[in-house]
């Protein structure tokens, strides 16, 4: 009964492509769908440097907050703007994302986070006492392995807290919109331009920007795709939303 | 020969999500060439785990050439065609390569007796190495041998009748080659194994220096749906499919020319049973 009700629930909710997107990797993928589905419908462009610039201005019925947003922001930039930097412009009109997504038990709420890194923490450090108390117990010299194994443990803890952000739920629906829109990828892979914006816009929340790399739209793909420089082990600034101080 | 198949397609990867959208589609045709079998599109296997019925067709077989076929590619198609549960594969009378020299394109055979005696030993051949029922299809082509003892549609019927196979009829490929050599494609119906028909293909074309060629890149025109509406005002084919191959369309676009076939197939039908056209 309860795996009935759940398997409605999950099969029944249905999400645009900024809520698609971040619930598969936060504000960054929500806005970089929206990025390519503003560009899809030729109101903005990428440049060959990845920059974006306004082509005309944002029509009326254009609602949605984060697509707003991102118009507001390209078309008052005196220059082109970088997706670096529309996405921390952007990133507070991504909160009524995360909200509904939450409300739909998709995201874990504050305390389920910090609960959860805190158990996160909590195993690994656990963990990296055992072993070394394990070594000191075996007649090694721990103490020079203290700070080296800190070095590596706690970039680990930092990404797996930060990876944690969807419900076993949120996981499940992604999963399904994943398995379902197989043919949405394929044709994003292989003739984006093809796609309506709002296909084209879901391809990217669901599978990244990766899917226009190697197409028409690869220079938008690789434009998109997150930066690595100077993030270290977070797997870089696109996902984990913990790397403030990369350019 | 086969079950109503209805309104088909050529799958390719550009059209992935138009043809998944298609609520009515009634089968797809795939290139076994452009599948590897450790790397079967996922979109392609849930067309198939959809439960729409899928034709493998071949591309390299070289049928009509003066070896046998390579007895990898005859089992490359046939697993193809397993891994997608298909009811049928086809492949062209052509031939493609001679000794270990590719064409790169489907050639047209001889049409001599000689030349007949030795594709009806390679389709036997074929036939005996793939565990489905196999079609012929008809090709296009801006060059013929001289020396023809046989018509096309003769030809066709011929092998057809002794081999025991299907006849995949492209209408846009007889339409091109009728209007090249400027000969009248609906008298050739008569001729052609109708009894045999195991689906039938149409495609796009255009005019470049005074020919048509058969792109398969340009909306179906006039011409070749004329040319299905005749077809089917004889008989009710088992399954007409569109191909395109290039130039690819929107959603709607492709719509829109399913629609048009739709709707020379019912003209064929309603002169065929003798009641106006709806």
């Amino acid at each position: 009964m309860v795996e009935s009700r759940t398997g409605e629930v999950l099969s029944a909710v249905e999400l645009s492509p900024a809520e698609a997107g971040y619930l598969a990797a936060r504000g960054p993928r929500a806005i970089g769908a929206t990025l390519v589905g503003l560009a899809h419908m030729r109101l903005i462009e990428f440049r060959e440097d990845g920059k974006v610039v306004p082509v005309k201005p944002a029509p009326a019925r254009l609602t949605d907050p984060v697509q707003r947003s991102v118009m507001d922001f390209v078309s008052l930039s005196k220059g082109p703007s970088s997706v670096e930097d529309i996405e921390k412009d952007a990133e507070p009109a991504t909160q009524d994302l995360r909200q509904r997504l939450q409300a739909l038990g998709l995201l874990l709420d504050e305390t389920a986070l910090w609960l959860g890194g805190l158990a996160i923490a909590g195993a690994s450090l656990s963990a990296f006492v055992a072993l070394l108390v394990l070594l000191a117990a075996n007649g090694h010299d721990v103490s020079k392995c203290v700070l080296p194994g800190l070095s590596i443990a706690v970039p680990v803890v930092v990404w797996l807290v930060s990876r944690r952000h969807r419900t076993r739920h949120g996981n499940a629906v992604l999963k399904r919109l994943q398995d379902e829109h197989v043919a949405l990828k394929e044709s994003a892979e292989h003739a984006p331009v093809l796609l309506t914006p709002a296909d084209l816009a879901q391809a990217v929340a669901i599978y990244g920007p990766a899917v226009l790399e190697g197409g028409p739209l690869d220079d938008v793909g690789r434009a998109l795709k997150p930066k690595r420089n100077g993030c270290g082990a977070c797997g870089g600034c696109g996902g984990c939303g913990g790397c403030s101080g990369c350019a | 020969m086969m079950v109503s198949l209805g309104l088909g397609i050529g799958w390719r990867p550009e059209l992935a999500l138009a043809i998944e959208r298609r609520e009515a589609l009634g089968f797809i045709e795939v290139t076994a060439e452009n599948v590897q079998l450790d790397d079967i599109p996922p979109a392609l296997t849930r067309m198939v785990t959809r439960g729409v019925p899928v034709i493998v067709h071949g591309l390299s077989l070289s049928l009509g050439g003066a070896e046998r076929p390579d007895p990898r590619r005859l089992d490359h198609l046939a697993r193809v065609a397993e891994r997608l549960c298909a009811r049928l594969v086809s492949e062209h009378l052509a031939f493609v390569r001679a000794d270990d020299m590719e064409a790169g394109h489907l050639l047209p055979v001889p049409r001599t007796r000689e030349a007949l005696e030795v594709i009806v030993d390679n389709v036997a051949w074929a036939r005996r190495l793939l565990p489905f029922p196999l079609a012929l299809e008809n090709i296009a082509t801006l060059v013929e041998w001289p020396g023809a003892e046989m018509d096309e549609a003769s030809f066709l019927a011929e092998l057809l009748g002794r081999t025991d196979t299907g006849l995949l009829f492209d209408v846009s490929n007889m339409y091109a080659n009728a209007r090249n050599a400027g000969w009248d494609p609906v008298s050739a119906l008569a001729r052609l194994p109708l009894d045999r028909l195991a689906y039938v293909h149409i495609a796009g074309g255009a005019m470049r220096d005074d020919l048509y060629h058969d792109t398969h890149a340009h909306p179906v025109g006039a011409g070749p749906l004329a040319f299905l509406e005749e077809l089917c005002s004889r008989i009710e084919p088992p399954g007409v499919m569109l191909e395109r191959d290039d130039a690819f369309p929107r959603g709607d676009e492709l719509g829109a020319e399913l629609e048009a076939i739709r709707q020379a197939i019912a003209r064929g039908a309603a002169r065929r049973m003798g009641s106006p056209t709806t």
